[in-house]
C-alpha cells in the first residue's frame, strides 16, 4: 500500500505542477468561430445576468457553456437558445417572460432539451416509460443549481434523484444482500438509462434481462452443455438485483425457492422443517445450492443434475 | 373553519410566490467552484488527506463487504480539474492504495474528442474467518491429508477428529475494472465512438462441492478470470433523424475451468458404489467443470427520423451469436468406473441472436401523446445434440443410458407489442391508457407458447411546482398453450406443476406517488404500491404472491442553512406455494392430496432514512447527520391439509435481519482552500437464520463456529461461511485541501 501512496504522491505532485502552469488558450468561452450570429429578437446572454445573477456562472461550470463545441446552446444564443429571444422580455419584464422550464408542460421541455440530446444514449427517449408518464428532464435534472458534477441532478445522488419515485427500489440498497451501489461502487445507471434504451426495464446492456446481468457475471453466459430453463429465461425470477435479505440476493430462501417450481418425488418436495435442520443438508447453509452448485448450468457431461 | 383555511392557503401562495420570484443564484465560494465556474481559468480541484481507525466486532467481512476501511493514513476524493475554451481534464482519484481504489481521467477537445479512463477496483469481503482442512495445491485442485481420508474410509476415525487441523483465511475477491472509452467528433453531426473494458476478478468464492445425497462439501473456489467487451459505433444525427451502425464484442477467458477435490470419506475410488448416492462413499475425488470460456458478438443498427405530427419513428436492428466450445471433462475421475465415451470432445455451444426493435411516438396536439412499439428477441440455442450413453452421478454411480437424459438447449422467442396513448384532459394532468402483449415461444419448456395480455391506466399531474401525483393500474393475464407433460414426466415431477416463471398467471398492480411541496420550506411525500399474482392453473407450485410497499417521506428546509429530511418505508411480502411428500407413480402417495402441504411466506421490511445538513452550525462550520434503519423479518411456516397423514412439521424460528447505521460529519473551513473534517461511521447489524446462523452451522461445521458447542457431522465440511451480526465504528480525520 505504500507504494500505491507514494506513486500517488508522485503523481498528484506532477499534476499540481501542471497545474500551475498558465492555461495555453485562454480564449473567451463566449466567442467563438462556431457561435451563431445573433439573430432578430436576441438580446445575448450578457444582457440576461444583468438581472438574473449568478446564472452565467452556473452554467459555465457545465458543458452546456463550451461555445467551441457546435452542439451546445453557448455556440449558438447562449441563455436563449434554451429560454428563447430575449428582446422582447427585456423591453417589458413584467409583461413577457422568457421559458421557464418550472412553469412549462413536461413534453415542452423534454422537447428543448431534446433539439441537442438527441443521440447516444437519448436515442430512445421519445415514447419511453418515462416519457409516456410525462416525466420530463427536470424532473431529475437542474442546469443552473445542480446537486451533482456529472449529470447536473436535482439530488445528491443518482440513488436520491430515482429513489423520488422509486422508494421501493432504493429502500431494497439497505438490504444486507445488496449490490454495491450503497458504497458507490455502482449507481442506478450501472445497469438503467433513465432516458430510454432498446432493452425492457430501461436497461442499458444488451437486448433481455440476462444479458444485461451476464454483462457483469459473465461467466454465467454460457450456452452451457446442461441448462437450467429458468435462468436461461430471467435471472430476476430468483434474483432482485436491487437487494434482498437473503443469501446471493435470492427473492426467497431455499429450498422455499426451489420448491416453487420443483415438486418432485423424493428430497425436493419433503417438508424441511425445525427437527431436520441440523441434520439435513437440504436446508441448512445454502441448502439446495450446497449440492446443486451448478444452478447457473454445468458443462460437464454428467452436470444434468447441476451438481458437477 | 374557513379563516384558517383562507389563512393556511394565503401562506402558502405566498411562500410559493417567494420561491418562484428567486432570480438571482448565490456565487461560487470555494476556489475549486470558482475556478470550474470560469472558463479558461486555472487548474480546479481538492484533495482529502487523513487517518481512519475502525473497529469491528463481529462480522469484519460483511461490513468492508464492497470497501476497505482498514486503519492507517488515507488520501481520497482527490480531484484535479483544468478547462481552457478548448479543452477539458479532470482526474479524479479515491482511496489510493486500498482495495477499493479508483482512478479516472477526463479529456475533452471541446467539440472534437473526449477520452476517458476508468481504472476502478471492487473488492467483495465474503468472510474473515473461514476455515478449511483442504489445502490448494494448484489453482483449482483441493487435498486433504491421505491419513485423513484413509482413516475416515477405515472408519478408525471421523471427520471430528480434526476439528483442530483446520486452516483460517480469508474469503475475498476483486474485480479490477479498466475502461477505455472514445468520442470522436468528426463533425457537427457525426460521432465515432470506440470503447474497451476489461474485467478481471480474482479471489475464492464458497462453493458446494458434494459427493453424495447426504454429503456436503464447500470449497473456496478460486476465481481468476477475465472479461473483454469492446464496441464500435459510427452514429449521424441532426434534428431530422439519426442512423447508427455498430459492433459489440465480449469475450469471457476463464484461467480455472475445472475443479478437482479430494473425498474426505475415502482414499480409494470404489466401482460404482452402490450406495454412494446417499453417503458419499463413492469416489477418492470429484471433478467439476468450472466456467467455461465464451463470446458473444452483435452487429447493430439504428434509424430514426422525425415524421408529421412531432413524432418520431425508431427502428433497431441487431444480429449477434454466442459461442462456447470448451473442452469437455470425461464423465468421472474415479478410475474405479469404466470410460464412458464422449460424443465429442468440445461442447460446440452457440446461440444465435436476433433483435428488432421498432418504436412509433407522435404528439399530433399538445393534449394527445401515442406511442407504439413492437419488440422481436430471437434466442436460438443451436447447440449440437449431445448423446449420452451413460452418466456417473457424483463421481461414484454409473448411470446406463436409459436413464440418462440428454441436454436441452433452451431457446425462446419473444414478441412484445405496446401500445400507450395518453390525453392531456386538463393542463398539468394527463391520462395514459395501454396495452400490451407479450408472446413467449419456447423449447424444452412445459407451455410451447405463452401469451400475455397488460392492460394499463395511469394519471399523472406534472408542471405544478406545488403538487404532483401519480398514479398507475395495472392488469395482465398470462396463459399458456401447447403443453408437453413429457417435461415435466421425464424429471419425475407432478404432472400438475407448472413452473411459475411462465404458468398462467393474473396479475394486477396499482401504485399512487403523491407529493406536496407548498413552498421552499417543505415538503411531503408518499406512495402506496400494492401488487398481487395469482397462478389460476397450478395445481402445484407457487399459488399466490401478495406484495405492500408504503412510504411517507418529508424535506424540511427552515432556512438556508438547514435541510432535514427523513422517509420511512414499509414493506409486506406473502406467498403461497403448493407442494406433495410423495413417494413417485405408480406409488398411491404421488397422487395421494393428503400428503399435500403448503409452505406460507410472510415477509416485512420497515426502513427509515432520516439526514440532516446544518451549515454554519458554528461559524465556518458545517455539520450532516444521517441514521438508516432496515428491519427485515421472513416467517416460513408449513401448514398442512386437514385430514394430512403427514407428521405435523416443527416450525421453523423466523429469519430476521435489522441494520442499523449512523454517521455524522463535521467540516471546518480554516480557510479558503483548507478544511478540517472529521466523520464517525456507526453501523450495527442483526441476523437470526436457522440456516445460516452460527448456531446451527455450529454442529456441522470445523471448527465449532461457537467454542465449546460440539461438532456432531460426521460427513459435513463446511467452510464456517455464516451470518454473523457485528458491530462496528469507525472514525476519520481528514484535511481537506482545495486549489
Amino acid at each position: 500500500m505504500k507504494r500505491h501512496l507514494v506513486r500517488a504522491t508522485v503523481a498528484i505532485g506532477a499534476l499540481l505542477v501542471w497545474a500551475a502552469l498558465p492555461p495555453a488558450a485562454s480564449a473567451d468561452s463566449r466567442r467563438s468561430a462556431n457561435q451563431a450570429p445573433p439573430q432578430t429578437g436576441y438580446v445575448g446572454a450578457e444582457a440576461c445576468v444583468t438581472c438574473h445573477e449568478g446564472f452565467d456562472s452556473s452554467v459555465n461550470r457545465t458543458k452546456h457553456a463550451f461555445a467551441k463545441d457546435p452542439r451546445t446552446p453557448f455556440a449558438q444564443q447562449g441563455c436563449e437558445s434554451c429560454h428563447g429571444p430575449g428582446e422582447a422580455h427585456v423591453n417589458d419584464p413584467a409583461k413577457v417572460r422568457p421559458k421557464n422550464f418550472t412553469k412549462m408542460a413536461a413534453k415542452e421541455v423534454s422537447e428543448t432539451c431534446a433539439s441537442c440530446h438527441n443521440r447516444s444514449q437519448h436515442v430512445f427517449w421519445e415514447g419511453s416509460q418515462h416519457d409516456a408518464r410525462n416525466v420530463t428532464c427536470t424532473n431529475c435534472h437542474v442546469v443552473h443549481r445542480p446537486k451533482t458534477e456529472k449529470g447536473l441532478l436535482r439530488a445528491a445522488s443518482q440513488t436520491e434523484t430515482c429513489a423520488a419515485c422509486h422508494r421501493d427500489k432504493a429502500n431494497k440498497i439497505d438490504r444486507s444482500g445488496h449490490m454495491p451501489v450503497r458504497e458507490g461502487k455502482m449507481q442506478c445507471s450501472s445497469c438503467h438509462n433513465p432516458h430510454g434504451s432498446k432493452n425492457v426495464r430501461l436497461l442499458k446492456a444488451g437486448f433481455t434481462i440476462n444479458e444485461s446481468c451476464t454483462s457483469c457475471h459473465t461467466e454465467k453466459r454460457g450456452p452451457f452443455l446442461w441448462e437450467h430453463a429458468p435462468v436461461r429465461e430471467n435471472c430476476a425470477t430468483c434474483h432482485d438485483p436491487h437487494g434482498s435479505s437473503n443469501e446471493r440476493m435470492l427473492v426467497a430462501k431455499n429450498p422455499f425457492l426451489c420448491q416453487r417450481c420443483h415438486v418432485h418425488a423424493r428430497h425436493p418436495a419433503t417438508i424441511y422443517d425445525a427437527a431436520v435442520l441440523s441434520t439435513s443438508n437440504r436446508v441448512f447453509g445454502r441448502a439446495c445450492a450446497t449440492c446443486h452448485s451448478q444452478i447457473h448450468g454445468s458443462n460437464h457431461p454428467s452436470g444434468n443434475f447441476l451438481v458437477r | 373553519m374557513r379563516r384558517p383555511i383562507a389563512l393556511a392557503g394565503a401562506l402558502v401562495v405566498a411562500f410559493s410566490a417567494t420561491a418562484l420570484a428567486q432570480s438571482t443564484l448565490p456565487t461560487p465560494q470555494t476556489p475549486m467552484e470558482q475556478a470550474r465556474s470560469t472558463i479558461g481559468a486555472r487548474a480546479f480541484g481538492s484533495i482529502d488527506f487523513g487517518g481512519r481507525f475502525t473497529d469491528i466486532s463481529g462480522d469484519k467481512a460483511r461490513y468492508q463487504r464492497y470497501r476497505d476501511l482498514r486503519d492507517g493514513a488515507f488520501a481520497r476524493n482527490f480531484l484535479f480539474g483544468r478547462r481552457t475554451a478548448d479543452w477539458t481534464v479532470e482526474v479524479t482519484a479515491d482511496n489510493i492504495g486500498y482495495r477499493d481504489q479508483k482512478f479516472t481521467v477526463d479529456y475533452r477537445q471541446v467539440g472534437r474528442l473526449k477520452a476517458s479512463f476508468v481504472w476502478d477496483q471492487i473488492p467483495l469481503f465474503i468472510s474473515g474467518d473461514t476455515r478449511t482442512l483442504y489445502s490448494e495445491v494448484q489453482p483449482g485442485i483441493f487435498r486433504l491429508e491421505d491419513t485423513l481420508q484413509a482413516r475416515n474410509e477405515a472408519g478408525t476415525t471421523t471427520l471430528r477428529d480434526y476439528v483442530n487441523s483446520t486452516a483460517g483465511f480469508e474469503l475475498r475477491t476483486r474485480r479490477d475494472t479498466s475502461a477505455i472509452n472514445l468520442v470522436y467528433s468528426a463533425s457537427r453531426d457525426v460521432d465515432l465512438t470506440f470503447s474497451v473494458t476489461s474485467a478481471q476478478r480474482e479471489g475464492h468464492i464458497p462453493y458446494g462441492a458434494p459427493f453424495g445425497f447426504n454429503n456436503a462439501v464447500e470449497l473456496p473456489v478460486p476465481i481468476d478470470s477475465r472479461t473483454t467487451d469492446a464496441s464500435t459505433m459510427i452514429e449521424w444525427a441532426n434534428q431530422k433523424g439519426l442512423v447508427s451502425v455498430g459492433w459489440d464484442g465480449s469475450w469471457y477467458d476463464n484461467a480455472i475451468e475445472t475443479l478437482i477435490w479430494d473425498n474426505p470419506l475415502k482414499i480409494n475410488d470404489s466401482p460404482a458404489y452402490a450406495t454412494a448416492y446417499s453417503d458419499g462413499r463413492g469416489p477418492a475425488q470429484g471433478r467439476m467443470a468450472l466456467w467455461p470460456d465464451s463470446n458473444q458478438q452483435y452487429v447493430h443498427g439504428t434509424a430514426s427520423v422525425v415524421t408529421p405530427g412531432r413524432g418520431r419513428l425508431t427502428g433497431y436492428f441487431a444480429v449477434g451469436q454466442a459461442n462456447q466450445n470448451a473442452p469437455l471433462l470425461p464423465h468421472t475421475i474415479n478410475s474405479q468406473i469404466p470410460v464412458i465415451p464422449l460424443e465429442r470432445e468440445t461442447t460446440e455451444g452457440e446461440v444465435r441472436n436476433t433483435v428488432f426493435n421498432l418504436q412509433y411516438s407522435a404528439r399530433p396536439v399538445n393534449q394527445f401523446l401515442f406511442v407504439a412499439r413492437y419488440r422481436y428477441v430471437d434466442v436460438d440455442n443451436r447447440t449440437h445434440h449431445f448423446e449420452t450413453v451413460g452418466r456417473v452421478r457424483f463421481d461414484g454411480v454409473l448411470d446406463d443410458a436409459a436413464s440418462s437424459p440428454e441436454p436441452e438447449p433452451y431457446s425462446v422467442t419473444r414478441k412484445n407489442f405496446d401500445a400507450d396513448a395518453t390525453f392531456t384532459v386538463v393542463p398539468a394532468a394527463s391520462i395514459r391508457v395501454g396495452y400490451s402483449n407479450a408472446i413467449g415461444d419456447r423449447t424444452f419448456r412445459h407451455w410451447e407458447e405463452t401469451t400475455e395480455n397488460t392492460f394499463r391506466v395511469s394519471f399523472d399531474t406534472t408542471g405544478n411546482q406545488v403538487a404532483t401525483f401519480r398514479a398507475l393500474f395495472e392488469n395482465s393475464s398470462r396463459e399458456g398453450s401447447g403443453l408437453d407433460l413429457h417435461v415435466l414426466e421425464a424429471v419425475s415431477e407432478q404432472p400438475g406443476m407448472r413452473q411459475f416463471d411462465i404458468a398462467d398467471r393474473d396479475r394486477r398492480r396499482a401504485t399512487l406517488l403523491a407529493t406536496f411541496t407548498p413552498n421552499e420550506y417543505v415538503g411531503v411525500n408518499a406512495s402506496v404500491g400494492v401488487g398481487r399474482e395469482e397462478y389460476p392453473n397450478s395445481e402445484f407450485g407457487l399459488q399466490e404472491f401478495d406484495s405492500t410497499q408504503m412510504s411517507l417521506g418529508i424535506d424540511v428546509f427552515p432556512n438556508d442553512r438547514v435541510s432535514v429530511n427523513a422517509v420511512y418505508a414499509r414493506e409486506q411480502y406473502d406467498s403461497l406455494q403448493l407442494s406433495r411428500t410423495a413417494s413417485p407413480a405408480p406409488n398411491a402417495q404421488w397422487f395421494d392430496p393428503r400428503r399435500n402441504w403448503f409452505t406460507d411466506y410472510d415477509g416485512t421490511v420497515n426502513n427509515l432514512d432520516v439526514g440532516m445538513d446544518v451549515a454554519e452550525i458554528a461559524p465556518r462550520t458545517n455539520l450532516r447527520l444521517s441514521v438508516n434503519w432496515s428491519d427485515a423479518t421472513d416467517t416460513y411456516n408449513y401448514v398442512l391439509t386437514s385430514d394430512t397423514v403427514l407428521t405435523t412439521p416443527r416450525p421453523l424460528a423466523p429469519v430476521v435481519s435489522e441494520i442499523l447505521r449512523g454517521s455524522i460529519d463535521v467540516a471546518h473551513r480554516l480557510s479558503d482552500r483548507l478544511q478540517l473534517g472529521a466523520s464517525y461511521w456507526y453501523e450495527n447489524y442483526k441476523v437470526e437464520d436457522f440456516a445460516l446462523g452460527p448456531d446451527i452451522a455450529s454442529a456441522l461445521v470445523l471448527p465449532p463456529l461457537i467454542p465449546g458447542l460440539p461438532v456432531t457431522a460426521t460427513n459435513t465440511v463446511l467452510l464456517g461461511y455464516i451470518y454473523r451480526p457485528y458491530t462496528a465504528h469507525t472514525g476519520l480525520v481528514r484535511l481537506t485541501y482545495l486549489w
